[in-house]
């Protein structure tokens, strides 16, 4: 039986908060700077991977929860919906932003199109790569 | 009856993504009843929109619409002409012969739908779509609800023929982008009706007298 | 370079689906090949300019043309999608026959028809 060691074990623990931290930079500099939702989302699920890959699995189980993955993904998914909609509503097209008054959508609105994108990107991602890992390593694990 | 052009376009693709979303609904509720109702759904709305759009198609006028309100160079258009029209109409006829084929076969579940919906609503976007980018990304989605409804049958074979339509739907896709690429590089648009205005002038150029 | 690069990955990717045995081979050739139309599309964007295309400063100098990076980012997304589903079923298969190379499992099905 391969067991993980805890080099491996600390080592990913202690780095995937700085690796989240960094999709979060990622998703909120959007607007302003090469990045944005989708590859803020994806530095996410990379952040999510790097423990389920590192740690002992009953860490693994604690950390991570399947549950709070699948609510994400259903939040993101609805609020960029619900968002666009308003657009038609308000303005008379999909992804219209509603509050503004010239043809140019404001920046904080791109801002929370791209925390939606990030969210759902990132919970999605993570859930995927979470249930393959899951599946192929039950018999790793006993 | 008669529908506005923006309505009329918008039906024929929100007729299939409503009754996928249906499928969906009563995926979650673990309700068969819905297959029905949904399959209504799209038979009704796309007949619609066909029967609205019939007048201005007969008489030689495509119907155009801008995504978002944005035009043209900016945005994603989506045109519905003669030819659309009746490739429109043989896709009814025959996604309803399968639909009526998957329910005398085998009592497949709400999900089963969910894809099968999807697949006709790709396909609707191909067949409207003006710009040859979003041709790859609906033939991408087209292949992707394939993909699992050829897998939907859970044996082994079937997983087999999955995967290996997969790899080879996938790669000449690929090289379909490819084409894309060069395309772009020669004529430095992607909506369809400029490319072969360009391309004409381009050609005309190079040839010699 | 970049040229070399890109046809480079190309052939490999190409290679590694066509020769390659196993699912998880082809999988991987099928992303390579992928990258290298990325890399294709990105470096031709890349040749009016090298600023960022983003308005903030008033006069900017020649900015890279933003269209192949946004078609590239819908490719991307198209291609993960292609690939989970591409794992999936390879995972499905190795549960079921136990290996992943495409002949042994032909031979299993066959087996368990007869």
């Amino acid at each position: 039986m391969r067991t993980k060691t805890d080099m491996l074990d600390v080592t990913s623990r202690k780095l995937a908060p700085y690796v989240l931290l960094f999709g979060c930079y990622l998703i909120s500099y959007g607007h302003l700077s090469p990045g944005g939702g989708f590859q803020g989302g994806v530095v996410l699920a990379s952040g999510l991977i790097l423990p389920a890959l590192g740690c002992r699995p009953q860490r693994r189980e604690d950390l991570l929860s399947n549950y709070a993955l699948n609510i994400g993904e259903a939040l993101g998914f609805v609020a960029f919906f619900l968002i666009g909609v308003a657009g038609i509503a308000t303005a008379g097209y999909f992804l219209a932003d509603p509050f503004s008054q010239s043809d140019s959508p404001h920046a904080w609105f791109i801002f929370i199109l791209n925390l939606a994108i990030g969210l759902k990107v990132g919970a999605g991602i993570g859930l995927l790569s979470l249930l393959l890992i899951r599946e192929s390593l039950e018999d790793e694990d006993g | 009856m008669s529908l506005s052009t923006d309505l009329t376009v918008l039906l024929l693709l929100l007729a299939p993504l409503s009754a996928a979303v249906l499928s969906l609904l009563g995926k979650l509720f673990s309700s068969r009843g819905v297959i029905t109702p949904a399959f209504i759904l799209w038979l009704v709305g796309s007949i619609w929109a066909l029967v609205a759009a019939a007048p201005s198609i007969f008489s030689g006028v495509a119907l155009e619409y801008s995504v978002g309100g944005w035009l043209e160079p900016y945005g994603i258009g989506l045109r519905v002409n003669g030819l659309t029209w009746i490739a429109t109409l043989t896709d009814i006829v025959i996604a309803s012969a399968a639909w009526l084929c998957t329910r005398r076969y085998r009592r497949f579940d709400p999900l089963f739908y969910f894809f099968f919906f999807l697949a006709l609503f790709s396909l609707q976007g191909l067949l409207c779509t003006k710009d040859i980018f979003n041709l790859f990304v609906w033939f991408e989605v087209l292949s992707l609800s394939s993909f699992i409804l050829v897998a939907y049958d859970g044996s082994l074979n079937a997983k087999l023929a999955a995967f290996n339509y997969l790899i080879i739907s996938s790669m000449s896709i690929l090289f379909f982008l490819l084409g894309v690429w060069i395309l772009y590089q020669l004529s430095g648009v992607l909506a369809l009706d400029q490319m072969t205005f360009r391309l004409d002038a381009l050609r005309a150029r190079s040839t010699p007298d | 370079m970049a040229k070399i690069l890109i046809v480079g990955l190309f052939c490999i990717g190409l290679w590694g689906i066509l020769a390659g045995r196993s699912l998880i081979r082809k999988i991987i050739g099928l992303t390579i090949f992928n990258s290298s139309l990325v890399v294709l599309f990105i470096i031709s964007g890349r040749l009016d300019g090298t600023a960022a295309p983003l308005l903030t400063i008033p006069g900017e100098p020649l900015f890279v043309d933003p269209l192949p990076q946004a078609l590239m980012l819908t490719a991307i997304v198209v291609g993960l999608s292609v690939t989970a589903v591409a794992l999936i079923l390879a995972v499905k298969l190795y549960r079921s026959c136990g290996t992943l190379d495409v002949r042994e499992i032909e031979d299993c099905i066959h087996e368990s028809e007869h």
